[in-house]
C-alpha cells in the first residue's frame, strides 16, 4: 500500500506527460510577436513597404495570426509615440521589432537600448549617412533594409529625362538627417556629373521658408529640382505646394518616392518600396525562424522603380525618351 | 497462476515464477500496472497520431521544400525560354527591321547610316526589361552600336565583362546555324545560364560598310528581378501553403493535446480511481483479515461493494459474524454456566467429570482444572455429599431423568436433577448433575406458610367477613366469619358469582356503580341473602385490588351482619320515641301535680274548716282519697319517665312489675293480670327502663298471643341457680330472682322458639311487629348478665321467665311512711310562679303556723330576700319557673346569705335527694300537708 501511494502518482504523471511530449503541440504556445513601427502612414510608399513587409513574411511562410502575431503602429510623426510603442513592444516580449523609416528606426534603437530584442529596418533612406549601417555593425541584433538608391542613378535618370539641364537646384529640410545626407550626396553626385548645383534647404516645413527656398532656386534659375530622401518635404502637403509654385515657373522637379509624383513631380527614380518591404519581411523571417541577426546581413533596394508623371511633361511640354518610357514602372 | 507443481521423485512443491519486484507484490501494484496499461493502449493510440502528424509535417515540409526547389528551377528555367525566346525575337525582328532599313537606303553609306538617329533606334532598343539589342559586325563580332558607349568597339566577350563587371573576358558556348546564332557562359566559367544571347545575322549589307549582326541578351538584372518576382509569388505559395498546412496541424496537434489530457487524466483518474477502489476493497479484506486473525471477531468490512470482492466481503463479514456469535455464545455459554448459581457437573459415561461450573467448583472446593477427567467419587467432601448415586445409574443405564432433594450434613438442601447427555446417536454419553441449592427455599417456604397460615387465621378469626373475589366475580376465598355470620357453608358461596350474596338488585347495581366510580365502597348497608334463605342487613366495604400495573386482579370484600346494629338503631328510634313520650308525660305531671297541689291544698283547707259531722266531710275526704290517687298515677307517670335514664341501681322488681302492670293493665282491659310477687325478693341491680322495656315486651307478646282476650301471671322469686344447660345463655350459678310472664295464648312450636330472638323474627302479621321485641330483650338480658327461659306448647301458652342475679343492696324505690302534722313557726318566703298555687300554698304554711311571703319569680325572690334579709327563715322555691329557675334562684340566694334554708319543689319530680346542692330538701309537689310540715319543720330544725 505504501508503495502503491510513493509511485502511483509518479508514475502515472510520468506517463501522461510522455505521452503528451511525444505527440502533442503545446496549446499555450503564443505565435510570436513581431512589432511594426511606421512613421506615418500618409506616403503610399510607407504603406507599400508595410504592405511588403507583410507579404515577405508571408513568402517565408509566417501568417498574420497563425504563427506570428503582428501589431503594426503609426507614429503618425511623433517621435514619442514611436518610442512608446518601441518599448510597449518590448516589454510585451516582443521576439522582433520591424521599423519603417529612418526616424522610427532611431527612435527604436534608442529606446531598446540595452536590450537583445531584434530590430529590422525597412524604407531607410540612407542608413549609410544617418549612421544606422554603423549601428547595424555595431550591433548584432541590429539589420534591415534601406531604401536607399545611389544619388548617383538619381541625377542619371533626371538627366535622362531633362538632356539639356545644366542647372540642379537641390531642396531639403535640414531637419533629419536622411534629408542632409541625401540632399549633400546629390550635391556632390551633380557636381561630379557636371552640374551646376543651386542648393535651398529649410529648417522646417514652414510654408515662408519653403517660400524663401523655392523663391531661391528660381532666382537662380534651376532648370530641374531634387528633392532628396526628405520625410520632411515629402509630406504629401509640402510636396504638393512645392510642386505647385515650381511648376508653375515650368521647373520640373524629381522626388525621392515613386507616389510622391501624384503631387506634381515630373518623375522620381526610387526604390520599389514594397519590394523593400519584401526584403526587410524576408529578413524577419529569418530571425524569427532563429537565424541570428548578426547573421542576417544589411540589404539595399533590389528593385529600382522610375515613375512619370506624363501629365507634368505634357503641360512643360516635354517629350519623354522611348528609351525613358520603356524603363518607366508606373505612369500618371 | 497460482497453482503448485510438485517435482517428481522430490516431493517438492515449486512455486511457479513470478515477478518478483516489490511493487508487484502487492495487489495494488497490479493493479496499478493493469490501469496503466489497459491506459497506455489508448494513449499509444494517440501517441502514434501525434507522431503520425509529426512526420506528416516533415513529410509535407520536405514535400513542399522538393516542390520549391524542383518546381522553381523548371518555373524560372520554363521563363528562362520566354525570355530568350523575347530576346531571339526581338533580335530577329531587329535583324528584319535593319535589312529592311538597309533596303530602303541603299544609297547612304555605312558611315551615314551609323550617324541616322532612325538607324540607332532601330538597331538598339531595349527587349522589355529584361534585355537590349545592339548591333555587331558579324565577321569579327565587334559590336558597333550599343546602348553603352563604352561597349562600342568591344568584342562580345568584352561587352558581356563589362556588362558583367566581370574582370576576366568569359568564354561562350556558342550554338552556330546558318540564320541564328545563341551564344551563353561555359559551365565552367560558374554555368550561369542566365547569361545568354542571340546573333542574327542581317540580311543585306551597308554600303562600305561591314557585315552586320543583330545581338541581344539579356539583362541579367533585370531578368533576375522579372524571375524573382516570380520565384517569390512561388515561393509565397508554397510556403503559405506550408504555413497553413503547418497550422492546421498544430491545431490538431493542439487539439490532440486537449483530447490527450482530457483522456489521459481521465484515464489516469479512472485508473487511480479503479486503483483505490480495489485496493480500498482489497486492503479492506487484508485488514479485516488482520482483525479476525488477531481475534477481532466484531471487525466489520464496510460498503463491502457489489462485485466480487464486495461478495467475498460480505461473506467474511457473514463468517464472522457467524463465528463472533459462536464465539459470544460460546463465551456467554462459559460465563452463563460459571455464573449459575446452581452446582453444574457434567460427567461422561464413566462418571468422570468432563466439566463443571464454578459454584461446583466453590462449594466442593477444587479447580475447575483439577476436577476434570475426576472420578466423580473423587470430589466428594465430608459434609457436602449430595450426589444422588442411584440416579447416576439410573441415567447411565436407563437413561432416566430425576429430580431428588438432598440434604448434606452442613445443613444445606439441596434440589439434584439428573439428566442424561446423549451424543448425535442417542447414545448415552454422560450425565448432568445440576444441584440447585434450596435451603433459602425450603426456609422461605417454611416462613411463607407460616406467614399464610397466619394471614389465613387472621382471616378465619377476623370478626368481619372476608370474601375476595376475582376479576370474573367468583368468590375464590371466603372466611369462615361470612359463613357464621349468614349462615352459609363455604361450598355455597365458593367459587360462585357473589352476586348471589345481594338480596336486592337495586342495592347490588348501587354497589357495582359507586365501585366502578370511587375504586371502593366503605360500610355500605345492603341486604345479603343467608344461607337459610333469610335475608339479612349486612355493612359492606369492598375495594378493588390491583397488581404493579394497574391491573384489577380482584377485589377484597368485608362484611359483617348488622342485624343487632339495626335492631338497636331501632330500638333507640323507639326509646327516642319513648323520651318523647316521657317528656310529655314529665309535663302533663308536672302541671298535673301543680292542679292536685291546689285542689289537695285547698280541700285540706276546706277540711280543717269543716267538722266531721258535716255531710259534705266524708265527700271532702273522698276527694282528697282520689287526690292521694290522682297523685300516685302522676307519681307511676314520673317514674315512667325516670325509666329512660338507663342507669344500674339496685330494685326490687316487685315495684317495676306492679308499676309495669297497673299502666299496662289500664291499657288492655280485656287482660286479666295477676301477679304472684315474692315479699322477700332480693334486690336485683338493672336498670329499670330497660327491664321496663323488656317486660312490656313480654306482656305485648303476650297480648298478641290472647287477642280474643286471656290471663296473665306476673311471678316473681327468688331462685338459687346451680346448673344451666341452655348454651344460648351464660348464667353463672347462684342466687338469682326470676320474673315470669305466662300467658294463656296460642304457644309455639319449637322451631319458633328456635328462632324466638333472632332479629326481625316475627310471628306476627306484617305491619303488627318489628320482629325486633325480642332481639332486644334478648340483647338487654345479656347486658343484665341474664337469661330468658322459655316454655311455650302450642295451644296451652308460653311462658318468658327472665332470670337476673340477686344483689345484696338495698333498693332505692322503697316509699317512705307517711307521718302527721307538724306546726312550727318562723317566716317562709314562698317562690312561685303559679298564683293560685302560691296562694294555696301561702294559706298551707300559714295554717301550719308560718308567716308566708310570696315572691311570683326568682328575680323577686332575690329582692325580697335581699331587703329583709334576717326575717326569712326558710324559702319555699320551685324549681321550674320562667325566668330564673329554682336552682339559679338558690344559687343566688346562696350569694346573698349562704346560710339561706331552701326546700325545693317541683312537680316534676326530677330532683332527688341524693342530686340537689348540699342542704337543701326537696318537696315533690302534689305533696299533702302532713309531708309538707314534715319537711318545712325538718328545715328549719324545729
Amino acid at each position: 500500500m505504501n508503495a502503491w501511494r510513493k509511485w502511483s502518482f509518479p508514475l502515472s504523471l510520468g506517463l501522461f506527460l510522455l505521452i503528451l511530449g511525444g505527440g502533442c503541440q503545446n496549446p499555450f504556445r503564443r505565435p510570436p510577436l513581431v512589432g511594426i513601427i511606421s512613421w506615418n502612414q500618409e506616403l503610399q510608399s510607407i504603406r507599400d513597404n508595410c504592405q511588403g513587409i507583410l507579404e515577405g513574411l508571408r513568402e517565408e511562410g509566417y501568417l498574420e495570426g497563425i504563427n506570428v502575431r503582428l501589431e503594426m503602429v503609426n507614429a503618425e510623426g511623433d517621435r514619442a509615440r514611436a518610442a512608446a510603442a518601441a518599448e510597449k513592444f518590448e516589454a510585451q516580449g516582443a521576439r522582433l521589432l520591424i521599423t519603417v523609416g529612418t526616424v522610427p528606426t532611431l527612435v527604436a534603437l534608442d529606446s531598446t537600448q540595452g536590450s537583445r530584442l531584434p530590430v529590422v529596418y525597412s524604407a531607410v533612406g540612407a542608413p549609410n549617412a544617418t549612421g544606422l549601417a554603423w549601428e547595424a555593425r555595431d550591433h548584432p541584433r541590429f539589420t534591415g533594409t534601406s531604401s536607399e538608391v545611389p544619388v548617383v542613378q538619381h541625377l542619371e535618370m533626371f538627366r535622362l529625362a531633362l538632356p539639356d539641364m545644366k542647372r540642379l537646384g537641390i531642396l531639403f529640410c535640414t531637419a533629419t538627417p536622411v534629408a542632409v545626407a541625401t540632399g549633400t550626396a546629390a550635391e556632390a553626385a551633380a557636381r561630379q556629373m557636371g552640374l551646376e548645383v543651386v542648393q535651398a534647404t529649410v529648417t522646417d516645413e514652414r510654408p515662408e521658408l519653403v517660400d524663401q527656398a523655392l523663391a531661391h532656386l528660381l532666382g537662380r534659375k534651376a532648370q530641374g529640382v531634387f528633392v532628396p530622401d526628405d520625410p520632411v518635404l515629402s509630406s504629401p502637403k509640402n510636396l504638393e505646394g512645392i510642386c505647385k509654385r515650381l511648376l508653375a515657373a515650368r521647373v520640373p522637379v524629381m522626388v525621392p518616392y515613386g507616389s510622391s509624383v501624384a503631387y506634381g513631380a515630373l518623375l522620381s527614380y526610387h526604390a520599389d518600396f514594397a519590394e523593400v518591404g519584401r526584403q526587410a519581411g524576408r529578413q524577419a523571417a529569418r530571425i524569427l525562424a532563429g537565424t541570428a541577426p548578426d547573421q542576417v546581413p544589411p540589404e539595399i533596394p533590389q528593385v529600382k522603380r522610375l515613375t512619370l508623371n506624363l501629365r507634368v511633361a505634357q503641360s512643360l511640354n516635354f517629350s519623354l525618351s522611348r528609351r525613358l518610357l520603356s524603363r518607366a514602372h508606373e505612369l500618371y | 497462476m497460482n497453482t503448485l507443481t510438485e517435482n517428481k521423485g522430490t516431493g517438492r512443491v515449486a512455486t511457479p515464477r513470478r515477478l518478483n519486484y516489490p511493487i508487484f507484490r502487492r495487489f495494488s501494484g497490479k493493479i496499478l500496472l493493469l490501469g496503466l496499461v489497459a491506459g497506455i493502449i489508448p494513449l499509444a493510440f494517440l501517441l502514434f497520431f501525434g507522431v503520425f502528424s509529426q512526420a506528416l509535417f516533415r513529410d509535407v515540409h520536405q514535400s513542399l521544400s522538393d516542390l520549391k526547389a524542383r518546381e522553381g528551377q523548371r518555373l524560372e528555367s520554363y521563363q528562362h525560354k520566354l525570355i530568350h525566346q523575347q530576346v531571339r525575337q526581338k533580335a530577329l525582328d531587329v535583324a528584319q527591321d535593319i535589312s529592311e532599313y538597309l533596303k530602303s537606303h541603299k544609297g547612304k553609306t555605312w558611315e551615314q547610316i551609323l550617324k541616322d538617329p532612325a538607324f540607332r533606334e532601330v538597331a538598339v532598343q531595349p527587349v522589355g526589361m529584361v534585355g537590349e539589342t545592339f548591333l555587331l559586325a558579324a565577321p569579327d563580332k565587334k559590336i558597333l552600336l550599343h546602348r553603352k558607349h563604352t561597349c562600342q568597339g568591344q568584342s562580345l566577350e568584352k561587352a558581356v565583362c563589362l556588362d558583367e563587371f566581370k574582370a576576366e573576358p568569359p568564354n561562350f558556348h556558342l550554338v552556330d546555324n546558318f540564320s541564328l546564332q545563341e551564344f551563353s557562359l561555359m559551365p565552367s566559367q560558374g554555368g550561369d545560364s542566365y547569361v545568354h544571347g542571340f546573333l542574327v545575322p542581317v540580311a543585306g549589307q551597308p554600303l562600305r560598310g561591314p557585315k552586320l549582326m543583330v545581338g541581344a541578351w539579356v539583362d541579367r538584372g533585370e531578368m533576375d528581378l522579372l524571375l524573382a518576382q516570380s520565384r517569390t509569388i512561388f515561393k509565397t505559395t508554397l510556403n503559405v501553403s506550408e504555413t497553413l498546412i503547418e497550422n492546421r496541424l498544430v491545431q490538431f496537434r493542439e487539439n490532440l493535446f486537449y483530447v490527450l489530457a482530457i483522456l489521459g487524466l481521465a484515464a489516469l483518474a479512472v485508473s487511480l480511481a479503479l486503483a483505490r477502489s480495489l485496493t480500498r476493497q482489497v486492503n479492506k479484506l487484508a485488514l479485516a483479515a488482520e482483525a479476525f486473525d488477531q481475534g477481532n471477531l466484531g471487525y466489520r468490512i464496510a460498503d463491502p461493494g457489489r462485485d466480487e470482492l464486495g461478495q467475498l466481503a460480505r461473506t467474511l463479514n457473514r463468517m464472522a459474524a457467524s463465528l463472533n456469535d459462536n464465539t459470544i455464545s460460546r463465551m456467554e455459554w462459559e460465563n452463563t454456566f460459571n455464573a449459575l448459581p446452581d452446582q453444574v457437573i457434567v460427567v461422561d459415561a464413566e462418571a468422570c467429570v468432563t466439566r463443571l461450573n464454578r459454584a461446583a467448583a466453590l462449594y466442593l472446593e477444587v479447580f475447575p482444572e483439577e476436577a476434570l477427567r475426576s472420578h466423580l467419587t473423587e470430589l466428594k467432601q465430608p459434609g457436602k455429599d449430595w450426589f444422588p448415586e442411584e440416579a447416576l445409574a439410573q441415567a447411565l443405564e436407563q437413561g432416566k431423568k430425576t429430580q431428588t432433594e438432598r440434604c448434606t450434613d452442613d445443613h444445606h438442601t439441596f434440589l439434584v436433577t439428573v439428566d442424561p447427555c446423549r451424543d448425535l446417536k442417542g447414545r448415552i454419553s454422560g450425565v448432568v448433575f445440576v444441584a440447585r441449592d434450596i435451603s433459602a427455599l425450603k426456609r422461605m417456604q417454611s416462613e411463607l406458610a407460616k406467614a399464610s397460615h397466619f394471614l389465613q387465621q387472621i382471616i378465619d378469626s377476623a370478626p368481619l367477613g372476608f370474601m375476595f373475589i376475582n376479576p370474573e366475580g367468583l368468590i375464590t376465598e371466603a372466611n369462615a366469619q361470612v359463613c357464621r355470620e349468614f349462615g352459609y357453608v363455604p361450598e355455597d358461596i365458593l367459587h360462585r358469582h357473589y352476586a348471589l350474596l345481594y338480596a336486592n338488585d337495586a342495592e347490588h347495581q348501587q354497589v357495582i356503580a359507586e365501585l366502578a366510580a370511587k375504586g371502593e365502597v366503605l360500610a355500605r348497608q345492603v341486604e345479603i341473602r343467608g344461607g337459610n334463605g333469610t335475608t339479612a342487613p349486612a355493612r359492606l366495604s369492598v375495594r378493588t385490588l390491583t397488581d404493579k400495573d394497574g391491573g384489577v386482579i380482584g377485589s377484597v370484600c368485608l362484611m359483617s351482619n348488622i342485624t343487632e346494629e339495626v335492631s338497636l338503631q331501632r330500638q333507640l328510634e323507639q326509646a327516642q320515641k319513648q323520651e318523647v313520650i316521657a317528656t310529655l308525660a314529665g309535663g302533663l305531671a308536672h302541671n298535673f301535680n301543680n292542679l292536685l297541689m291546689i285542689i289537695m291544698g285547698l280541700t285540706t283547707l276546706i277540711l280543717e274548716k269543716t267538722p266531721k259531722d258535716h255531710p259534705i266531710y266524708e265527700d271532702l275526704k273522698d276527694i282528697e282519697r282520689q287526690l292521694r290517687a290522682g297523685r300516685e298515677v302522676t307519681r307511676k307517670l314520673l317514674a315512667f319517665r325516670r325509666a329512660s335514664s338507663y342507669e344500674i341501681q339496685p330494685l326490687n322488681l316487685n315495684n317495676l312489675v306492679e308499676t309495669t302492670a297497673d299502666m299496662f293493665g289500664r291499657t288492655r282491659q280485656e287482660l286479666v293480670i295477676h301477679k304472684e310477687l315474692s315479699p322477700e325478693l332480693p334486690a336485683v341491680e338493672v336498670d329499670s327502663s330497660q327491664i321496663q322495656q323488656v317486660l312490656i315486651n313480654l306482656l305485648i307478646n303476650a297480648w298478641h298471643a290472647m287477642p280474643q282476650g286471656g290471663e296473665i301471671l306476673l311471678r316473681t322469686r327468688a331462685v338459687h341457680l346451680t346448673d344451666w344447660d341452655d348454651p344460648n345463655w351464660e348464667l353463672e350459678p347462684g342466687p338469682h330472682v326470676c320474673l315470669s310472664v305466662t300467658d294463656t295464648g296460642s304457644g309455639m312450636d319449637e322451631n319458633t322458639v328456635s328462632h324466638l330472638f333472632s332479629p326481625f323474627f316475627t310471628t306476627k302479621e306484617p305491619g303488627q311487629g318489628s320482629g325486633l321485641g325480642l332481639a332486644s330483650a334478648y340483647r338487654i338480658m345479656k347486658n343484665h348478665r341474664g337469661a330468658i327461659q322459655v316454655i311455650s306448647t302450642p295451644g296451652e301458652g308460653s311462658t318468658f321467665t327472665l332470670f337476673f342475679p340477686s344483689s345484696t343492696a338495698v333498693p332505692l324505690d322503697v316509699a317512705p311512711e307517711e307521718k302527721h302534722i307538724v306546726p312550727g313557726q318562723g317566716t317562709i318566703l314562698v317562690v312561685e310562679d303559679e298564683p293560685t298555687l302560691r296562694r294555696v300554698s301561702t294559706k298551707l304554711l300559714e295554717k301550719l303556723g308560718y308567716q308566708v311571703m310570696e315572691a311570683s319569680c326568682g328575680e323577686r325572690a332575690l329582692e325580697i330576700f335581699a331587703e329583709r334579709n334576717g326575717e326569712i327563715d326558710l324559702v319555699l322555691l320551685d324549681m321550674i319557673m320562667p325566668g330564673l329557675n329554682g336552682l339559679q334562684t338558690l344559687e343566688r340566694l346562696r350569694a346573698l346569705n349562704p346560710r339561706v334554708r331552701v326546700i325545693l319543689c317541683s312537680g316534676m319530680d326530677e330532683a332527688k335527694e341524693e342530686n340537689l346542692p348540699s342542704g337543701v330538701s326537696f318537696v315533690p309537689k302534689p305533696v299533702p300537708l302532713e309531708i309538707l310540715s314534715q319537711k318545712v319543720a325538718a328545715a328549719l330544725g324545729s
